[in-house]
């Protein structure tokens, strides 16, 4: 199964799951008579607004768990990290217009009602409603907006989970209160069922994990740097974890001088290796901090994730595409292949890098081109040869049609080269593409 | 880069949500100020008797309802509160309350006030 409609098909279940409140509120509630006038329409769009937002809240908790089956269905770890930030940012839209809509009835004739109504009060349900809505702009804007450093942006990403707390009794206390309409039959089953959901997401990936499932354990066996980054290789204390090549897994260096925060990495090394190598670009405070790594310290690995592996093509002819560190699942997949027998296709490699010198697994990839004719492999150095385009895939690969094409890089290197390949008829089913800066 | 269109969207809506806002208090604020005003000019008046308040006219009606039934105990109808125009108008005739005599049947009065404009 292609990618791509694992997607749909994992954002067709979230779309259904989050409008689900509009269908309960016409179905058994008072459904299209309270869109008679303009006060009844906005009240009711208010509560349909806040019903879609919170449901859409709870299912980020979800989204954010790595629990299998959902990575399953939306075609890799790092494509449900994406939907879950779409998701939190459309849930933070949703509950921005909830209150917006609920007071616009108050606006023709009675405005200070609308600003009283807006104003913590004596009311605790409409005060926890008001403070997690609050706290969700700041921690959603922290998120999207700032430069902080990732363990500290984790720890406050972290607080989402106490607004949907307060969020949860904002919604079981305000019917009794404030809201004197019915909203809808079974309204408590579907607040009980949300606040589930999203409670059990959020405290699973904070403490539940962690307890149930025991991370691999490690120890550095070799640290090597090189230009700008790091290549590390980590040889297992008990039983290897069995992986594919182009996965990656969460790794959490035990070391007194580097965060203790899991990251992720890609798997540099071919399938069910029993050492794994990970190759780190130094972007960063964290991964700059990897140079007082030692050989002999522990390294926690949990995964491996992502669904990124040409093996699924092994008869069509391919392009991988490689921009800067967006290199480190290629050389994996090109050990693989050079072993490969069932694999009768032919794969180009692209691999674009500002300087010579940053040319990361350069001999592996000159080694596999000589070991089998099913490789060809294409440096490209933007600083000699301009920006690599669509032009120049084309001349060195030839017709495009029926070709799979995998892609991991920088996004902007990602986003215009995709155009570029829509745009002369590949269709975005032959498109795989790697995404490794969801944060 | 990556969610570059969803950073513009959910600034549009936080945006979207503090104008929104901003503007329902500020409105809120001038009306309140508004009405302050008004009613600082009005007790501030040279005249207070100049001013005539604009009061409406309340016509008084008396609805008889007498329920014959046994079963009901005897209830002591109370006369309504006699309602005395403010205004010009002459005063309405005085209610009348009429008491059915002890203990059937039993008669209750009740007062309907209607506003004329």
């Amino acid at each position: 199964m292609r990618t791509p409609l694992k997607i749909t098909i994992g954002w067709l279940i979230l779309l259904f799951i989050s409008l689900f409140p509009i269908y309960l509120w016409f179905q058994f509630g008072s459904g299209a008579e309270d869109f008679s006038n303009y006060a009844s329409t906005t009240h009711s769009l208010g509560e349909i607004f806040g019903l879609v937002g919170m449901t859409m809240f709870a299912l980020t908790f979800m989204l954010s768990t790595r629990i299998r089956w959902i990575e399953n269905i939306f075609g890799g770890l790092d494509k449900v990290y994406i939907t879950h930030g779409i998701l939190g940012g459309t849930a933070l839209i949703m509950i921005l217009a909830h209150p917006i809509f609920l007071v616009l009835k108050f606006i023709p004739t009675q405005t200070s009602l609308a600003a009283t109504y807006l104003l913590p009060s004596g009311y605790w349900s409409i005060n926890f409603g008001i403070i997690a809505l609050v706290g969700m702009v700041a921690l959603i804007f922290i998120t999207l907006y700032s430069k902080i450093k990732y363990h500290k942006w984790k720890f406050t990403h972290e607080f989402l989970g106490l607004m949907f707390l307060l969020a949860v009794f904002h919604i079981f206390m305000v019917r009794n209160t404030i809201s004197q309409d019915n909203i809808f039959n079974g309204y408590y089953i579907y607040a009980f069922i949300v606040s589930c959901i999203g409670l059990f997401g959020f405290s699973y990936s904070l403490f539940l994990k962690n307890r149930l499932f025991k991370n691999s354990i490690y120890s550095v066996k070799s640290i090597e740097q090189a230009h700008d980054f790091f290549e590390i290789i980590i040889s297992p204390d008990h039983k290897p974890l069995s992986y594919k090549s182009g996965q990656f897994i969460f790794v959490r260096f035990y070391n007194e001088d580097v965060s203790a925060e899991a990251h992720p990495f890609s798997i540099a090394s071919k399938s069910d290796d029993d050492n794994i190598r990970i190759v780190v670009k130094q972007l960063g405070d964290y991964t700059q901090k990897l140079a007082h790594l030692k050989v002999g310290d522990k390294v926690a690995v949990e995964g491996p994730y992502g669904k990124f592996n040409y093996r699924k093509y092994p008869q069509q002819e391919q392009i991988w595409i490689a921009g800067g560190i967006g290199i480190t699942p290629f050389i994996g997949m090109a050990e693989d292949l050079a072993e490969d027998k069932d694999f009768t296709g032919h794969v180009t490699l692209f691999y674009s890098v500002k300087n010579k010198d940053e040319l990361i697994g350069d001999d592996i990839f000159h080694q596999v081109a000589q070991k089998t004719q099913k490789f060809s492999y294409v440096p490209w150095v933007s600083n000699n040869q301009g920006r690599i385009g669509v032009k120049d895939i084309y001349e060195r690969s030839g017709r495009f049609k029926n070709k799979e094409f995998f892609l991991c890089g920088p996004t902007p290197l990602k986003e215009s080269l995709i155009n570029a390949f829509v745009k002369n008829g590949v269709s975005k089913k032959y498109i795989h593409e790697e995404i490794f800066d969801f944060r | 880069m990556r969610f570059k269109k969803l950073k513009l969207s959910v600034g549009i809506a936080m945006i979207a949500f503090i104008l929104v806002v901003g503007n329902i208090f500020l409105f809120a604020g001038l009306l309140k100020s508004t009405i302050q005003d008004v009613s600082a000019e009005t007790l501030t008046l040279p005249d207070q008797q100049a001013v005539v308040p604009k009061v409406p006219t309340v016509e008084t009606t008396v609805k008889t309802l007498i329920i014959t039934t046994n079963d009901i105990p005897a209830v002591e109808a109370t006369p309504p509160p006699i309602v005395t125009p403010t205004t010009t108008p002459p005063a309405p005739e005085p209610v009348v309350v009429t008491t059915a005599p002890q203990p059937q049947p039993v008669v209750i009065q009740t007062v309907r006030r209607t506003r004329a404009s």
